[in-house]
């Protein structure tokens, strides 16, 4: 069986292969920082049910695992991952913890473009996280929701972070606010798509779960996004599938 | 250490540098400081002057400068100013005067700052590629002369002029040829190892870089002929310049399986393309009006040399580079991303400063650029 293993910067996915279907994944919540011993405890765990074949790595941290029989770029692994979920697929949106990665591919997976965003944090994972613990949200997000947007002008995380507290301060619902805090990380994802016009898209990484989020960047791209059952694998799969 | 013995001697020579600079200095010959690549370096020869090349390349100097200009300006230009107000540039010290140039509003701009502390000449760099503009830009280069017999004391004759424009073209020349080697495949040197040279190049004596460049030519075709060299997806960089202190991009390219053989910037073809085809000013302002920098207007000719590049070099795609706030060459590259794009020809735009902060995020996009073409 063939494993792939996905270090991103917040989080540790894996995914166990037979060639053609997921027999078991994990994913854990420390990324980057993660030791190469602990990665190894995971695959041994993963070692004493199935038989692992060859192990491929990718992500922000795929380096750090010296035991991989192949590392892949992450950008080409979202391509075959997003592929393999919807064969129907052109292109991929990627929200991660440090940055946005958009991707448009032939009907096989393979990359043709992509963009990702710069240093700048601005509508990343990171970002989004930053804002829920400012407005202290805790439990299922999808259970905010709301037609009232509190504008949030800037994408800067350091200065939206200010004009949260500052709406806070005037007592503005927190639902108003998190819905400008998507409304603003979807502003800085709809121009990277639109560059790269494309259809059918895949929507995948830990913010594809989020529905109210997702809802409002379907209605500024006027699209239906594609978003599998485990939004955070996408990646993980398609390193699997790089053997 | 490197393969090859012309690179080492270069090492060698740069390392003797400074001392030979400040010999020189005592023997009353005059430094003087350039920014830009629209310098015409002969008349500088021709005076018995020296041109350096003040690079500013490292992000050491940047929170001094950041005293006196914006946090949003590009890295090269805050750089370059921190080096003079920190004075931790022997090269800068020892300049009696920096040439400056209008280009970029930003380095324009500077250049006032600048004149507190060294004295200054500002060549108006038309931005037009006009007859009009052609005419200012002799008129500029005739003062350029003016004032460099009036620092010197000497006079640049017909023949002092001539003996510098056959020097410079021979540079030049030798910078063509090596140009032609990176060609082949393998190519015959590295990246890194070619950005070092262009860089050392606006620092070293031309007496001293010339022969090192003869050698460097004759190792090369061995090479060649041996069939000895790096393979890797060919890479041409285009875009801002990589001045001595930044070797970012052309680094992480080549760790991640790249190989850069060639480079569309001022540390590459706009240092050493066409020749000074005659021996007056007006040939010597027509080489140098020729320059395909992202600051003239309608710059179609980039391009089309960009272009031109790709084939002649081989290469399998384009890493377009941008200095973070370089409006010219980040605007310019959108036509040059539409362009190349409609051609097939792969492309990659990057925008970054001289921080490490980015490093990861570079060699991802990076590695999956090169595995992709
Ligand atoms: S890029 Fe343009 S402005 Fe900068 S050094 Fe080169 S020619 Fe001069
Ligand atoms: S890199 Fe761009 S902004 Fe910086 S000095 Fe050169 S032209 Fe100006």
């Amino acid at each position: 069986m063939i494993m792939g293993i996905d270090i991103g910067s917040t989080t540790t996915k894996m995914v166990l292969m037979d060639g053609k279907n997921i027999v078991d994944y994990t994913v854990k919540n420390i990324g980057v920082i993660v030791e190469e011993e602990d990665i190894l405890k995971m695959v041994e765990e993963f070692n004493e049910k199935y038989d692992i074949d060859k192990i491929v790595a990718t992500g922000y941290g795929r380096h750090k695992i010296s035991f991989a029989d192949k590392i892949v770029p992450e950008v080409i692994a979202l391509g075959k991952g997003a592929n393999y979920f919807f064969k129907e697929a052109e292109g991929a949106i990627d929200i991660g913890g440090q940055d946005i990665k958009v991707i448009k591919m032939d009907h096989d997976g393979n990359v043709i473009d992509f963009i990702l965003s710069d240093k700048c944090a601005a509508g990343t994972g990171k970002f989004l996280e930053k804002c829920i613990d400012i407005l202290k949200i805790d439990g299922d997000l999808n259970r905010y929701k709301s037609d009232n947007i509190a504008k949030i002008s800037s994408m800067c995380a350091v200065f939206a972070e200010s004009e949260i507290i500052s709406l806070l301060s005037k007592k503005t619902p927190k639902e108003d606010i998190l819905m400008g805090v998507y409304e603003s990380i979807s502003n800085r994802i709809v121009p990277m798509v639109n560059k790269m016009k494309i259809n059918n898209i895949v929507f995948s990484g830990g913010v594809a779960k989020n529905s109210v989020l997702t809802e409002v960047l379907e209605n500024k791209l006027n699209k239906k996004l594609l978003v599998p059952e485990e939004p955070q694998i996408v990646c993980c799969v398609g390193a699997c599938l790089m053997v | 250490m490197s393969d090859l013995k012309a690179m080492n001697e270069l090492n060698e020579a740069f390392a003797n540098r400074k001392d030979q600079l400040y010999k020189q200095k005592e023997e009353g010959r005059k430094v003087f400081g350039l920014f830009c690549s629209f310098v015409p370096i002969e008349l500088i020869l021709a005076a018995n002057g020296i041109p350096v090349g003040l690079c500013g390349g490292k992000d050491t100097t940047i929170p001094a400068a950041e005293e006196d200009l914006p946090r949003n300006l590009c890295p090269l230009i805050k750089s370059s100013y921190g080096f003079k107000k920190t004075k931790s540039c022997p090269y800068f010290e020892a300049a009696d005067i920096v040439i400056g140039e209008t280009t970029c509003d930003g380095k324009k701009k500077m250049f006032e700052l600048m004149e507190k502390m060294i004295p200054m000449h500002v060549m108006h760099l038309p931005h037009f590629r006009d007859e009009r503009s052609a005419k200012l830009w002799l008129d500029e280069v005739k003062d350029l002369k003016k004032m460099i017999e009036e620092i010197t004391g000497n006079e640049i004759t017909e023949e002092k002029l001539k003996e510098a424009i056959d020097k410079v073209n021979k540079m030049r020349k030798l910078f063509y040829k090596i140009y032609k080697l990176r060609a082949k495949t393998p190519t015959p040197i590295k990246g890194t190892e070619a950005l070092r040279l262009f860089q050392l190049a606006y620092l070293l004596d031309i007496d001293t870089l010339i022969p090192i460049l003869e050698k460097l030519v004759k190792e090369l075709e061995e090479k060649v002929e041996k069939g000895e060299g790096y393979e890797g997806k060919r890479i041409l960089i285009s875009g801002c310049p990589m001045v001595a202190g930044n070797t970012k991009i052309v680094d992480i390219i080549e760790e991640v399986g790249g190989v850069v053989v060639g480079e569309e910037s001022c540390t590459g073809t706009r240092q050493f393309e066409n020749l000074v085809e005659g021996y007056d000013l007006e040939k010597l302002a027509e080489r140098y009006f020729k320059i395909p920098c992202a600051c003239i207007f309608k710059n179609d000719n980039r391009i089309k040399r960009i272009k031109e590049l790709v084939k002649e070099l081989n290469a399998d795609g384009v890493v377009y580079y941008t200095l973070q706030y370089c409006h010219t060459f980040n605007v310019e590259g959108a036509r040059v991303e539409e362009e190349l794009k409609k051609e097939g020809i792969p492309i990659i735009r990057i925008e970054t400063d001289y921080s490490e902060s980015d490093k990861e995020q570079l060699k991802t996009r990076l590695e999956a650029f090169i595995e992709m073409i």
